[in-house]
């Protein structure tokens, strides 16, 4: 075998290369990749109020697996998923092809759309907890103009998680659908021209041109989505509070990661929860990865 | 200005030096003291006692010119889980208000600093304080804090709403029927206004009727829960019947919306709060409406909780000198009858708790100062009280959104919270 000789220059390349890295590598050491293996250790212990720890073993996993509010949490977690993802990318795909097209104060509509993805989620979620008081909300004395009698929305435990996915989209949509937005200039305009010379309607072109193109984008927003609905917090911890009658029915798997470490001081245990959803996440994404030959369409 | 002041201290101690000849200035040496320095951050939950704690720091630059509070305001909500993790990482304000639930926790913690020299240098004496509440603070004979006030339950009313129902203002010798005839009878039947808020609380709530009821909320020897004793439920049921009975918003509604914003919005005619909501009333519209009374009697006994903040000290703090300054000052005389003038709490040192009566003489705040001295129970608490306090939010408000009967809730309660203790 040939061994390649690294000239002089090269070597300085390579320096600089690092050199330059060095500073997000760093960031990433102290916030992501420290914080990672903290964590994983921490899982092996008992780590009570004020940091005191004792070696646990396996312990937290055996506890965790028979904690039937985990399970509960974590059956939470995937039922936003599956309402909260899907939604996202339909209503952001929606919103993104209209605001593609030609029509008047088309810039003011994509900043209208997209405020919510700059705003801060605990304003969000304060100015939506009014909204749906049962009380005092606009939305309960809207609807009772129509004679629908009062919605408990956030306390009564079949309807906060509901609540819950709803604001949700609402502050995902804008965010998504700058990127697809983007996915969609990028798509050569020669194809709808040469579409609409062949004599396809608008429909045609954005089912048989825009959508298959846009795959990879969508594939994008998909993975982005999916993960951080699974790590959804801001939303829930700022609506319902810990006392709420509806926490055990809204409570995702990272609030209660969050309540064990914070509020009940079982850091060790929390650790675990991580842990474990750190590996379902995992999964997921390399099943996603491995699937997306099958419908993500890479050749323009 | 400090410079100003400083030479105008000077210039007034020269003329009344020649006036007086002596005297006058030692005065003014006494008084302010210029060794003691540094910025001292202290963090607290109730905003309504800013008002309060800014005028005592007034008092307090008079004596410490060159001693800085830095306030850390908080809510109640986030107050305990903030003050955790800043503990932990080694970030915590320098003094910080303690209350009983958590006192243990810190102290064995290795979190709080021991006063016990700092009471006898300054030569308090912890017999002016409320025994129990000194007692409180003491948690393996080293004193921790000294109480800054002391809190017990009433029942506020607004008379708008009795006047206007033409119902007769509640007495101090009333009785839980009594109580509840009247709130059925304030109750309107479009949803406008309710009798009285009857949500899940615990220490203005159900722990004054566990008490009154003859139960119990923790064994005296702090190993099992009181939660599966009759007593105890017939404690938590008589707030069920309200429930029942229509004359409160419902569980649901108080968990969106506070009793005390409900009461202040004049939703609620009754509000069972502490008197540490005196500085809210203040504050509100409704002030000249307002007025409260005892607690009612149940079956023929009343309880009240009492309980009372501490000033604490972090143990590595970087100004141990000015903190101990800071928290002697607010255990002292002055501190006491701000407290008491404002109407921010009820001051724990002997002799100021009148003052704080006389504040707002047109309202019964006498009320407190009896029941404190007549029928209080201290605050229920042991070493992980944070921990099964949870557990009675989660498993009594299932009872008092009449999901599950008040003896299941009860029974599960009991089960998780031994668990817990067994633990401790």
């Amino acid at each position: 075998m040939k061994r390649k000789r690294i000239s002089r220059r090269q070597r300085s390349h390579i320096l600089y290369g690092y050199l330059m890295i060095a500073p997000l590598t760093a960031g990433l050491g102290i916030f992501y990749f420290y914080p990672f293996f903290k964590v994983f250790y921490d899982s092996f212990h008992v780590v009570g109020a004020f940091n005191k720890r004792s070696w646990a073993g396996l312990s937290n996993y055996a506890a965790m697996f028979r904690d039937p509010v985990m399970w509960s949490t974590l059956w939470n977690t995937v039922r936003y998923v599956i309402v909260i993802v899907p939604a996202t990318l339909a209503l952001s795909i929606l919103v993104a092809a209209m605001l593609n097209t030609e029509i008047k104060g088309r810039s003011v509509f994509r900043v209208i759309y997209f405020i919510p993805a700059i705003t801060m989620s605990t304003a969000i979620s304060m100015i939506w907890r009014w909204i749906f008081n049962s009380d005092f909300g606009i939305l309960n004395y809207v609807l009772s103009k129509f004679g629908i009698p009062t919605v408990q929305w956030l306390s009564d435990p079949r309807t906060a998680w509901i609540t819950i996915s709803i604001v949700a989209v609402w502050m995902n949509v804008g965010y998504e659908m700058i990127i697809l937005l983007a996915g969609m200039q990028g798509i050569s305009r020669t194809y709808y021209e040469s579409a609409s010379l062949d004599g396809a309607g608008k429909l045609q072109q954005f089912r048989l041109i825009t959508l298959p193109l846009l795959t990879p984008t969508i594939f994008f927003v998909l993975i982005t989505t999916l993960i951080s609905t699974f790590q959804i917090f801001d939303v829930i911890y700022m609506m319902i509070n810990s006392k709420s009658l509806a926490k055990e029915a809204s409570q995702s798997i990272v609030l209660y990661f969050y309540r064990n470490a914070f509020e009940y001081s079982k850091k060790g245990y929390a650790s675990a929860i991580a842990i474990f959803l750190f590996l379902i996440i995992m999964i997921i994404t390399a099943f996603q990865m491995k699937m997306q030959n099958k419908w993500v369409n890479y050749d323009q | 200005m400090k410079g100003i002041r400083k030479w105008m201290a000077a210039g007034l101690a020269v003329v009344m030096a020649g006036v007086m000849l002596t005297g006058a200035s030692a005065v003014f040496a006494d008084e302010a003291n210029t060794d003691v320095s540094g910025e001292v951050r202290y963090a607290y939950w109730d905003n309504n006692q800013t008002p309060y704690i800014e005028k005592c720091i007034e008092e307090f630059n008079k004596v410490y010119p060159n001693v800085t509070i830095t306030l850390e305001p908080n809510t109640w909500d986030e107050y305990w889980t903030k003050l955790e993790a800043a503990a932990t990482g080694g970030s915590i304000a320098d003094v910080f208000w303690m209350n009983g639930p958590n006192i243990t926790k810190y102290a064995n913690g290795g979190i709080l600093m021991p006063i016990d020299d700092m009471i006898e240098e300054q030569g308090i004496d912890t017999a002016n304080y409320p025994a129990g509440l000194v007692a409180l603070y003491n948690i393996g004979g080293a004193q921790y804090a000294l109480p800054k006030d002391f809190d017990t339950i009433g029942v506020w009313y607004n008379k708008a709403i009795f006047d206007e129902a033409g119902v007769e203002y509640p007495t101090d010798d009333w009785t839980w029927e009594d109580m509840a005839e009247k709130a059925a009878a304030l109750t309107k039947d479009d949803g406008s206004v309710y009798g009285i808020g009857a949500g899940f609380d615990t220490q203005a709530g159900i722990y004054n009727t566990i008490f009154a009821a003859g139960g119990c909320v923790i064994s005296e020897d702090k190993k099992s829960s009181g939660y599966d004793l009759p007593e105890t439920m017939a404690g938590i049921q008589c707030w069920i019947d309200l429930q029942e009975a229509g004359v409160s918003p419902s569980e649901a509604s108080l968990e969106e919306t506070t009793s005390d914003t409900q009461f202040l919005s004049g939703r609620l005619a009754m509000y069972w709060g502490g008197s540490w909501f005196l500085g809210a009333v203040k504050t509100s519209d409704l002030m000249e409406n307002i007025d409260v009374v005892e607690l009612p009697s149940l079956n023929g006994k009343k309880a009240t909780v009492i309980h009372g903040l501490g000033n604490c000290i972090y143990v590595d703090t970087k100004v141990p000198d000015a903190a101990k300054a800071w928290v002697s000052f607010l255990a002292g005389e002055t501190a006491n009858l701000i407290s008491a003038e404002t109407g921010a709490a009820i001051p724990a040192l002997a002799g100021t708790a009148e003052a704080w009566v006389e504040s707002t003489p047109e309202m019964n705040l006498k009320s407190f100062i009896t029941s404190s001295e007549e029928y209080s129970y201290p605050y229920p608490a042991s070493a992980n009280t944070a921990e099964w306090n949870t557990y009675e939010a989660d498993c009594l408000k299932k009872a008092f959104s009449l999901d599950v009967s008040v003896e299941d809730a009860c029974t599960e309660l009991a089960g998780k919270m031994n668990e817990v203790l067994a633990a401790e």
